[in-house]
């Protein structure tokens, strides 16, 4: 999906994102970094439909993205901290999307033991690592078969061991299927998985 | 071995004082109640069938409650009403907490009745000395608590737990249906029970509205239990009544007990903030 920020402004507070003027093309992999509260997670909310821009276009395929909600973006989210449904086990997580109607159990488990799960499918949330949730909820965003992928720190509380592997997996999937990401991260290794990178501080676009 | 805590006397005192006041007439009434027909009152087919029906109008009235004051509570808490609306709704919601329960039951009576603007619409419903005027009168009084209730466990809840549902495709109703409601499980039934056993309690409102319940399927007909220790108060005096409400009151802590042993179970956490 191809995503157009057209002089997008959005305020949160005393904080102001943008005016920002941003292509991400379809199938782009595309790395934000940035201090804390530079605005990239406000960006990754308005691709999602959790935020509307105050001003200018958000454009995705050419749409305007106002109309859309959250759940017709195609655009799954893996936030900065771990959202697994507290009542559901690890596997009815990853089974929780049904866009595409019920996801077939060989799915789930592909997933899961892409990103090295399978043994905690029966665990509860509460069970869980914080690692080992981010996994689980990487695991259900792909499993959603998105068209964008919004990833706020993904990785932060992988080890580091591990991390290095699940990221070109998901990198390796996300060029695959033709999924855009946008990646948010601090972590300056990451910028290696990106086709681009954009660096945010105080709301802007860094020259 | 850890010593057993002690409870500072600023917090012991107002404590007792408290436990006193609330429990000391109830267990007056518990103990001379049993030498005054305590036991004979649960064989009284006119009290049990009281009984029954309060127990039954208060819980259909609770489960309504429910229904209706789940989704409300929701709405509230996640702020879904534009502007001030919220607040003017949330106040007209639990509203019914400060209207007196006698006037309740005359509000209700005279929506239904020829004075009201839509008797017209509402002429033809069977609302005095019924069952349904009865379910009607404990839902008004006992709603509020359960959507007062609700509304403070949905505040608990996550709201990035919904975004991250929308985010997979799942819309506003499914969110609510498939995250929310599961993950409120726990309060729902807390905040049932509670509205549950408020209902039950209920005097002034089905004083008015439903004092007879007239020609009830196998039970004929029926006073609601409260209206019932009145009528026997009214009419035979303290030393009659005193073993139904004893009887009553034992009844009546149903709920309450109920509602200790569901705050017992683990229910699956409802903050993940």
């Amino acid at each position: 999906m191809d995503i157009h920020f057209d002089g997008v402004r959005k305020r949160r507070g005393a904080f102001e994102l943008g005016p920002l003027d941003l292509r991400v093309a379809s199938g782009e992999y595309l790395v934000l970094v940035g201090p804390n509260g530079a605005g990239k997670t406000t960006l990754l909310y308005l691709v999602a439909g959790f935020l509307s821009p105050d001003a200018g276009r958000l454009r995705l395929d050419g749409e305007d993205a106002g109309p859309k909600p959250p759940e017709a973006r195609e655009a799954a989210f893996v936030f900065a901290e771990p959202m697994l449904f507290p009542h559901l086990t690890v596997a009815e997580n990853v089974g929780f999307p049904r866009r595409h109607g019920s996801v077939p159990g060989e799915e789930i488990d592909a997933a899961l033991d892409l990103l090295g799960i399978r043994s905690l499918a029966g665990r509860r949330p509460g069970q869980l690592s914080t690692g080992q949730s981010r996994r689980a909820e990487i695991a259900r965003a792909l499993v959603s078969r998105p068209r964008v992928l919004l990833l706020d720190e993904p990785y932060a509380s992988i080890d580091v061991a591990d991390r290095g592997a699940i990221a070109s997996s998901v990198r390796a999937i996300a060029a695959e299927r033709g999924i855009t990401v946008l990646h948010v991260s601090h972590q300056e290794e990451s910028v290696a998985l990106g086709d681009a990178v954009v660096r945010l501080r105080g709301g802007r676009i860094e020259a | 071995m850890s010593r057993p805590r002690r409870l500072p006397l600023v917090f012991a005192v107002p404590l007792a004082v408290l436990l006193l006041v609330l429990l000391v007439p109830l267990a007056v009434l518990l103990g001379l109640s049993a030498g005054h027909g305590l036991l004979a009152a649960f064989q009284d087919p006119a009290f049990l069938a009281s009984v029954l029906v309060t127990f039954a109008g208060a819980g259909l009235a609770a489960a309504l409650a429910v229904l209706l004051g789940t989704p409300s509570a929701y709405a509230l808490a996640r702020g879904l009403l534009p502007g001030r609306l919220g607040a003017v709704v949330e106040a007209a919601v639990l509203a019914p907490l400060t209207v007196p329960h006698l006037v309740a039951g005359i509000a209700l009576l005279l929506m239904f009745s020829p004075l009201s603007p839509l008797y017209a619409i509402l002429g033809p419903v069977p609302v005095v000395d019924t069952f349904l005027g009865l379910t009607l009168a404990f839902f008004f009084v006992s709603s509020p608590y359960f959507v007062s209730g609700v509304k403070e466990s949905v505040a608990k809840l996550d709201p990035r737990l919904e975004l991250a549902a929308r985010s997979l495709g799942a819309g506003p109703g499914e969110t609510f249906a498939r995250v929310v409601v599961p993950n409120l499980r726990g309060p729902i039934l807390e905040s049932f029970l509670l509205t549950w056993a408020r209902a039950v309690s209920e005097f002034g409102s089905i004083a008015v509205l439903a004092y007879f319940l007239l020609g009830l399927p196998f039970l004929g007909t029926v006073m609601p239990a409260s209206n019932f220790l009145w009528a026997l108060y009214q009419s035979e005096g303290l030393g009659v009544v005193l073993g139904y409400a004893g009887a009553f009151l034992l009844v009546s802590l149903i709920p309450l007990v109920l509602l200790q042993m569901v705050k017992a179970r683990p229910w699956t956490s409802t903050s993940t903030a």
